[in-house]
């Protein structure tokens, strides 16, 4: 499988895997080569990264946090993988971040569209922009998303065939009767996209900022289980094993990186260290 | 001289000269059911009729000689053996110690070296001083991985990144977070810095100079640690290791730099 084409091409696998590692030591200095990787609690990391920030030091008390979760891609068929996903977020708790947004603002009237321009959609307009669309010199590259009020998806069905994956659904939520809220939802939102390769199908990741250092530490903690269960709700029910395998605290400028005890925040999942040990003192008993 | 055809068959007939036990095991089974006289009874026929049906009958010489393998322990992977070591080593214990390794690590190099013994009921009575005085020796080890991380520690370069904008002085932090982007979990507790306090930003008088610590590990062994101040911002050469000899910022701490572990310094090559 895949793993044999490795030694051809001479990659590493990006997968962590504790097999051939050894338990940690009871020293209270040691050197972390040839040990399993210390999994943090999650006020830990955080603490961790704000030092690294102080005025003393990097100087950037305010820098973004970020989250890049690990998947296990497989699924009942040994063959088949899940497919690449992605997905908008809206944090319970929002925080400041530099983005660009091209959201086009479909609707009937010309009232409905001065709302949507005011409130940050970059076009709008009626059945002129459909026009556009269905001649393909509005294509998916000009923008991100499109918003379409409720009235217009009958006259909008006709170029479903040119949108493909941005036409309006209920699970994406893009098409309402209130403009102003729809035009801010996508505004304020967050994209995240799950990245995969061919030479290792079994192995994908998704990065996403979760929050800024400056925040609350319990803010920061409803965010990042927010969207740990938004990236979760991707799995395939009847998968051989858990979906997330590791989950590391990032924040840039600091090369450094924590594992963080994801067991403890999400329900369904298991303390992996503390398997290892029960299985240990039954061999010995054994 | 002995002519070839003469040797020839001489060699052939003789037993190879070296010979080695293999401690294996091979389990097989028979490919054919052979005609014996037990595995063919037949229970309605009983009286003097036994003797006329089941006659003796010897083994066919190639039908029933035919083995399958089942299982050879050949190439099977054996288990860890229990030694007691008689000296430090590294990475294993301290003497006195019952400790688990490979075969083969014992057979070839603790066993011949002398460092280690078989854990057997005898060995354990006759080393029973070694084993009773293991906690009371003072210049052992305080635990099996220390040797190495004394070694690794004092041949580490931890760097403080600090700000070259912001007012300092080196805290024990700052050395924990230097030591933490080598690999090495120290706590706070563990650090001793030097006594004249270090301050900043200095990027003309301090940027890539050294000063020493003193790291405890396990509160036994201490170790003097190498570390090095980079401001955020200001430049560094790629081989600043290697680069020039290293300038203590502390005028105190220069015989100790000098006498601990650096990379020897290597001349550029002029295009």
């Amino acid at each position: 499988m895949a793993i044999c084409s490795f030694s051809k091409l001479g990659v590493k696998t990006r997968s962590y895997d504790d097999k051939n590692l050894l338990p940690l030591p009871s020293d209270d200095v040691f050197h972390t080569e040839g040990f399993r990787q210390i999994a943090y609690s999650l006020e830990e990391a955080i603490a961790f990264h704000r030092e690294t920030h102080h005025p003393t030091m990097f100087n950037k008390s305010n820098a973004l946090i970020e989250a890049a979760v690990e998947l296990d891609m497989r699924t009942k068929k040994k063959t088949k993988f899940v497919s690449e996903f992605s997905g908008i977020l809206m944090f319970p708790h929002k925080f400041e971040i530099k983005t660009s947004r091209r959201i086009v603002a479909i609707c009937k009237t010309l009232e409905q569209s001065d709302i949507a321009i005011q409130s940050g959609a970059s076009i709008a307009g009626g059945s002129d922009i459909i026009r556009q669309i269905k001649s393909k010199k509005l294509t998916s590259t000009d923008f991100d998303h499109i918003v379409c009020h409720s009235d217009m998806l009958v006259e909008l069905a006709e170029v479903r065939g040119v949108l493909r994956d941005h036409f309006p659904n209920k699970v994406k939520g893009n098409y309402g009767t209130d403009m102003q809220t729809l035009v801010t939802k996508f505004m304020e939102s967050l994209d995240y996209k799950c990245t995969r390769d061919d030479i290792e199908p079994e192995f994908g990741c998704v990065e996403s900022p979760f929050g800024s250092l400056d925040m609350d530490t319990d803010k920061l903690r409803e965010n990042l289980i927010y969207f740990l269960n938004k990236v979760e709700s991707h799995q395939p029910k009847d998968a051989p094993s858990c979906f997330i395998r590791r989950v590391l605290l990032k924040s840039k400028p600091s090369l450094e990186q924590f594992r963080i005890r994801h067991w403890d925040l999400l329900d369904g999942y298991e303390d992996p260290t503390q398997i290892d040990e029960s299985e240990m003192k039954s061999g010995q008993k054994g | 001289m002995l002519s070839r055809r003469l040797l020839c068959p001489l060699i052939k007939c003789c037993p190879p000269l070296q010979r080695q036990q293999q401690r294996n095991t091979w389990i097989l089974k028979r490919v054919n059911k052979p005609y014996l006289k037990k595995s063919w009874v037949n229970p309605l026929v009983v009286g003097p009729a036994l003797k006329r049906i089941n006659a003796d009958y010897e083994l066919h010489p190639d039908k029933d000689f035919l083995y399958e393998v089942v299982k050879n322990t050949e190439n099977d992977k054996m288990d860890d053996i229990e030694v007691l070591l008689l000296k430090h080593v590294k990475g294993l214990g301290v003497a006195g110690d019952i400790v688990k390794v490979r075969p083969g690590i014992f057979r070839h190099h603790l066993y011949l070296k002398r460092e280690a013994t078989y854990a057997s009921p005898e060995n354990l009575e006759l080393y029973k001083d070694l084993i009773e005085n293991k906690q009371r020796d003072i210049n052992a080890p305080s635990s099996a991985l220390s040797p190495i991380t004394v070694e690794k520690l004092s041949k580490t370069y931890a760097v403080l990144e600090l700000s070259s904008t912001q007012p300092w002085t080196v805290e024990p932090w700052h050395v924990r977070i230097a030591l933490r982007n080598e690999g090495f979990i120290v706590p706070e507790y563990a650090i001793k810095m030097p006594e004249t306090p270090i301050t900043g930003p200095d990027v003309e008088g301090k940027q890539d100079k050294d000063f020493a610590v003193f790291i405890t590990i396990n509160k036994n062994e201490q170790v003097a640690v190498r570390c090095t101040i980079h401001h955020i911002g200001a430049f560094v050469h790629d081989n600043w290791k290697t680069r020039a000899v290293r300038v203590p910022i502390l005028a105190e701490q220069k015989e100790l730099l000098e006498s601990m572990f650096s990379y020897p310094v290597e001349e550029e090559e002029e295009e």
